[in-house]
């Protein structure tokens, strides 16, 4: 029989490997980098005062300013505050939202009554854009934490009251069943049956909506803020000194990375059971 | 055919396993709203310790009868629907489950899930104490050996396959039928429906030998009648059309028992599904129970009520659709 040869690159038949695909994965990013480094270049050498597309070295020279020198006025290092300042913003709200959507969203999932009672209003608030409200709450609330973390529940944690009591509802009422079958409590049922079989999709729809919360934390702290990444960012755009706003965006990337890995991570050695099948 | 008029119903004691009388259920039709009955005027009384196969043809309503039983529904209208002599209610300890699928907790391992009857009647000062789960722990153990899993105790449902997962499921009732005397009733809706032919055997056998050494009652829905025919001690066909079976287009008014058979219990071997007796039983079944034009005939109570236990009562809706009575 003549062998079939499996192509490695050309059509839906394609079979490129492990190694081939890395490097085809690669490469973009690469040419991507190539390309910015080259123009950079060239313009530099063109006109020294350009501040559009800062060389590496500037890069570096900006981060290691504000990464090592305390600033004058506050006399603290402003990377490290900034971070603390972004990351204390993101975690409590969404750890409020975390709680909110877990505990509501178990409830409404699983009392009938409760659900009859707050369906309509959250569908209702969760229609409304929270960016839309920043102003209005920021006027309500002052320019204090408050607001940011307020933002950061009402774009986020509201959605997730919805997403966890639609999975809620997604649990088998035969394993309901069979736990009151086995002697089980209406009490024992939620902590025995539901909070448990939520909990690691929960942590999926905080992974999920991450993107979002730092969509809000940077929105708020653009428009009134003292500190924080997003502040930064748009402080610095004043200068147009993108030789610091390109990494600070790199940096908003990466600790977005990390997060997401992070949880991932935990929801694989928590959660063990968790869609391994199928 | 036998049997035909009226059975009278017997005289009742409160310590029936089920007692059903004048049950109708049904569901309203979403576009019309006119109510589609599902089960009409269904009697029966099952003592302890019997195991009652339900079959039917597909649709007639038998996991819904079932679900009456369980109380994962509430039936519509009925004289009594009592289990062990009190109102059936919402799911509770007097009835244990297996359904086909999501029988298990899937975030408990095997052990655990055979573990959760016991925690679930554990006192709250008996978990805090490590060395009731130490002993916890070793009964789970014994069981999972009855079930042939002790291999699996630490892995998860979704790891298991079909069949191993069924027998989980029954350790889990098991152990706390030894420990706590409940369930009093077994309810299991196609356990094996899942199962290849082979492993199917396995677990008839296994829950036959079961329920010989527990005496548990058992009330088991199936729609494969061979395995109602070699489980059983008691066999009920759940057919509907029972009010028409014309060409006229006239509606399903439900389904009704219409065979109640007491079946012999042979020795647990599947050597009976070999015989000849064995062979004729099914055929019979099949030519009365699921066979249209003989259905015809139960709507005139022609049912082959063979069960000393088995009864009828005839409601005023029964002679006015009929009109014969």
């Amino acid at each position: 029989m003549e062998k079939i040869k499996v192509p490695k690159f050309w059509g839906i038949h394609a079979q490129p490997g492990l190694i081939f695909s890395r490097i085809l994965g690669i490469a973009p990013i690469v040419l991507l980098v190539c390309v910015y480094l080259t123009v950079s270049h060239t313009r530099q050498k063109e006109n020294k005062q350009d501040k559009l597309m800062p060389t590496v070295s500037q890069m570096y020279q900006e981060m290691k300013q504000i990464s090592t020198v305390p600033d004058k006025r506050t006399d603290t290092i402003l990377f490290w505050s900034d971070t603390k300042a972004s990351l204390c913003r993101l975690g409590i709200g969404v750890g409020i939202s975390a709680i909110l959507g877990y505990g509501l969203g178990i409830i409404l999932g699983i009392f009938p009554s409760a659900k009859a009672i707050f369906v309509p209003i959250i569908t209702v608030l969760s229609n409304i854009n929270p960016l839309a409200v920043l102003v209005i709450v920021l006027v309500a609330l002052g320019i204090g934490e408050g607001s940011k973390i307020f933002l950061i529940v009402f774009g986020v944690g509201i959605p997730l009251v919805r997403s966890i009591q639609q999975s809620v509802e997604n649990v088998p009422k035969e394993l309901i069943t069979k736990v009151l079958t086995l002697g089980g409590s209406q009490f024992e049922v939620i902590t025995r049956v539901i909070a448990p079989q939520v909990l690691p999709q929960l942590i999926e729809l905080v992974r999920v909506s991450l993107g979002q919360v730092w969509i809000f934390v940077i929105a708020a702290e653009a428009v009134a803020s003292t500190e924080g990444l997003g502040y930064r960012i748009y402080l610095q755009q004043r200068y147009m000194n993108m030789a610091l706003i390109i990494p600070y965006v790199l940096y908003i990337s990466l600790l977005a990375y990390v997060m997401d890995a992070g949880l991932l991570l935990l929801q694989k050695k928590c959660f063990p059971w968790y869609k391994t099948d199928k | 055919m036998s049997s035909k008029g009226i059975r009278l119903k017997p005289l009742i004691t409160g310590k029936e396993a089920l007692h059903v009388d004048s049950a109708f259920h049904g569901y309203p039709d979403p576009q019309t709203g006119e109510v589609k009955r599902v089960l009409s005027n269904i009697d029966l009384i099952v003592e302890p310790g019997e195991f009652t196969c339900l079959v039917g043809p597909s649709g007639c309503g038998k996991s819904t009868f079932l679900k009456l039983i369980t109380g994962q529904e509430r039936v519509q209208e009925a004289k009594y629907f009592d289990v062990f002599g009190k109102p059936v209610g919402f799911p509770d300890k007097r009835r244990g489950v297996v359904f086909q699928q999501y029988t298990l907790l899937p975030n408990l391992t095997v052990a655990g899930n055979v573990k959760l009857g016991l925690e679930l009647q554990a006192s709250v000062a008996e978990l805090c104490r490590p060395s009731w789960h130490k002993e916890a722990r070793a009964v789970v153990a014994e069981y999972l050996n009855q079930v042939k899993l002790s291999d699996a105790a630490n892995k998860f449902p979704q790891e298991l396959s079909g069949g191993m997962r069924q027998r989980v499921a029954i350790a889990q009732t098991l152990v706390t039928i030894e420990m706590f005397k409940m369930p009093n009733i077994l309810c299991m809706d196609e356990p094996f429906g899942a199962l290849d032919p082979g492993t199917r055997e396995n677990m008839q056998i296994l829950i036959l030998q079961l329920w010989e050494k527990y005496k548990m009652s058992v009330f088991f829905v199936t729609h494969d009648l061979e395995e109602a025919a070699f489980l059983s001690s008691r066999l009920l066909v759940l057919s509907q059309y029972w009010t028409s079976d014309s060409n006229t287009g006239e509606k399903s008014m439900g389904s009704r028992i219409i065979m109640d058979l007491p079946l012999e219990k042979h020795p647990m071997s599947t050597e009976v599904k070999k015989t000849a007796l064995f062979g004729q039983l099914v055929q019979h079944i099949r030519d009365v129970g699921f066979n249209p034009t003989h259905r015809k005939h139960v709507a005139k109570f022609d049912a082959d009520l063979r069960h000393p236990k088995s009864f009828q009562t005839l409601s005023i809706e029964d002679d006015r659709t009929n009109g014969s009575f």
